[in-house]
């Protein structure tokens, strides 16, 4: 369960730049505990988890001076033509 | 005049039946009779401005009187967003949507009431009284473009415009028995529409009939530099609507019929079904998924959009400036003029994006968002349309329901936004006096094809064509 707290409301409030009384503070902490509860529904839906896992971007310009500066492994197997590293990727 | 289309009008007009200035004159009479609080403002200079369009009579809008929803900006008139903020803002400049209908002719007679800065599905979250249903006024006309349906309901004039951001134009249209449109988010421009959420608001067109819907639609979708979100189609409009729909598939999303609580409206969706099929349709159910946790994700997002867009709102260089000697002047302007709802969006939009909440909630509802647009696409892939309820029930009384009872309302609407896919509702019949409202629901782009499927069921029902004994 998600409970807002008054502390909460006040910071947000703040944030905000809105003034509450203590009447309202209530109020707004029932209210928004209210949404928040009914908002943990979004939590049972399966999401994906975010890629981190990116593959190399493939259209880096390589360094050509300082060829060992390259540790792009798509790179790697790469070859060169007029001096540039072209990658499966490219080509495709 | 009041049933009429703006098609039968203008033949009206050709045959000098009546002048273009007599019939604003009676629009107006109207308005000042009506007791709906639908209309909150009169247009003033408005004999000039028909003088004006007189001069082209084959103008593609000659003989359509509109009213504006008050958060969509008339050049010198007031904007007031229904809100103390900007009770006394006077609009510097024209909306697109405005101008392109004024350009073609149509006469704007006046300004419509809504929920403070579109945030209710009532229209009594308004500093102006609350709006009434003109089918029984006891009942809200919904929100928040609640004075927009209630005005075309009521014969005010024959288009209104309204905005949709989780159901805004297609929950009153339904429980005041008229049609509007939500059109492909991008195709009309925003420029001059005060924003709520940016990526979800969406103006349109409301009206009895389809036609007029689509009139008014095919001279606001252009292209406009000045909203960097419009879609980079070509050229989307069509004159001449369609009514031969055979061969089209309509995916029926039956478990959202089935979950209604009343049986009458179930034999009335049935009834529109069963309609279709005559009109050569092929009708296949479909399911539509993770409708539980679309209401959420919606709130999430549009309370998220609406802190950043509303912390425009200070009272400095416009708008309310309150009279306390305050330290904090930007706080007192704030505190005493926005309304209890928009405070309440405005914190749960800071809340959801303050640290520590963020990922849990607003990226979260990022995530949702993307996979309920995925599964309309997907479904819209095997169907030309979707036919599915536009609310719960009918009008209700305002004041009965409790925050979260309020938000429900928007259930079967939400979706559509979270996609920016179009959306038309339209009348389908009468439970106990009140009108019931279906919504079709397309692909990206497919307006016209939503338009040509509403035209269809129009010309063989007469549901658009009953109205309200108001005056």
């Amino acid at each position: 369960m998600v409970a807002m707290e008054k502390k909460s409301v006040f910071k947000i409030a703040e944030l905000a730049k809105i003034e509450i009384d203590s009447r309202e503070e209530k109020k707004f902490e029932d209210d928004l505990s209210d949404i928040l509860v009914w908002c943990e529904k979004l939590m049972s839906i399966e999401t994906p988890e975010r890629n981190t896992n990116f593959t190399p971007n493939p259209y880096i310009e390589p360094n050509l001076r300082k060829d060992e500066s390259v540790k792009n492994p798509s790179l790697e197997s790469s070859y060169k033509k007029n001096g540039y590293f072209i990658t499966d990727k490219v080509i495709k | 005049m009041i049933d009429k289309s703006i098609l039968e009008i203008q033949k009206d007009l050709a045959d000098k039946k009546y002048s273009y200035l007599e019939l604003v004159n009676q629009q107006l009479a109207l308005i000042r009779q009506s007791s709906t609080n639908s209309v909150i403002h009169i247009e003033d200079n408005i004999i000039e401005k028909v003088k004006e369009a007189e001069k082209n009579v084959n103008s593609e809008a000659f003989g359509m009187t509109i009213l504006h929803k008050d958060n969509i900006a008339v050049k010198d008139q007031p904007l007031t967003c229904s809100s103390k903020m900007l009770q006394n803002f006077i609009s510097p400049y024209n909306a697109t949507l405005v101008q392109k209908l004024e350009d073609e002719g149509a006469i704007c007679l006046g300004k419509t009431n809504l929920d403070e800065f579109g945030m209710g599905s009532s229209t009594s979250f308004t500093i102006h009284n609350r709006a009434k249903n003109p089918w029984d006024k006891t009942k809200t006309p919904g929100g928040s473009s609640g004075g927009s349906a209630a005005a075309i309901a009521e014969g005010l004039a024959s288009v209104a415009t309204g905005t949709d951001t989780g159901g805004s134009i297609r929950q009153p249209a339904s429980f005041c028995g008229i049609s509007g449109l939500k059109p492909t988010y991008g195709t009309v421009s925003r420029y001059g529409v005060v924003a709520y959420a940016s990526s979800l608001d969406q103006a349109g067109p409301m009206a009895k009939h389809v036609s007029d819907v689509a009139l008014a639609y095919n001279i606001i979708a252009t292209k406009d530099s000045n909203d960097s979100k419009m879609a980079h189609a070509k050229d989307i409009t069509q004159k001449i609507l369609q009514d031969d729909i055979k061969g089209k598939t309509i995916g029926v999303a039956i478990e959202w019929i089935e979950s209604l609580q009343n049986p009458h409206l179930k034999n009335y969706y049935k009834e529109a079904i069963k309609t279709y099929k005559e009109l050569g349709a092929y009708v296949k159910n479909i399911q539509i998924t993770n409708l539980e946790a679309a209401l959420p994700c919606y709130y999430v997002i549009s309370a998220a959009e609406a802190a950043s867009n509303l912390a425009r709102f200070d009272g400095m260089r416009y708008g309310y400036r309150s009279s306390k000697e305050n330290k904090d002047i930007y706080k007192a302007n704030r505190s005493e003029s926005f309304g209890n709802e928009v405070k309440r969006r405005i914190l749960l939009g800071n809340f959801v994006l303050s640290s520590g909440s963020e990922n849990k909630y607003y990226q979260k509802a990022r995530k949702v968002r993307a996979l309920i647009q995925e599964n309309y696409l997907s479904i819209l892939k095997n169907v030309d349309a979707i036919l599915a309820p536009a609310t719960t029930g009918t009008a209700f009384e305002p004041g009965t329901q409790s925050v979260i009872e309020a938000y429900e309302n928007d259930k079967f609407t939400v979706g559509v936004n979270l996609s920016g896919l179009p959306s038309l509702a339209l009348p389908i019949g009468f439970d106990d006096g009140m009108p019931i409202g279906m919504q079709l629901i397309g692909k990206h782009m497919s307006d016209n094809l939503l338009l040509n499927l509403g035209h269809a069921f129009q010309k063989r029902t007469t549901w658009h064509k009953v109205s309200p004994v108001t005056l």
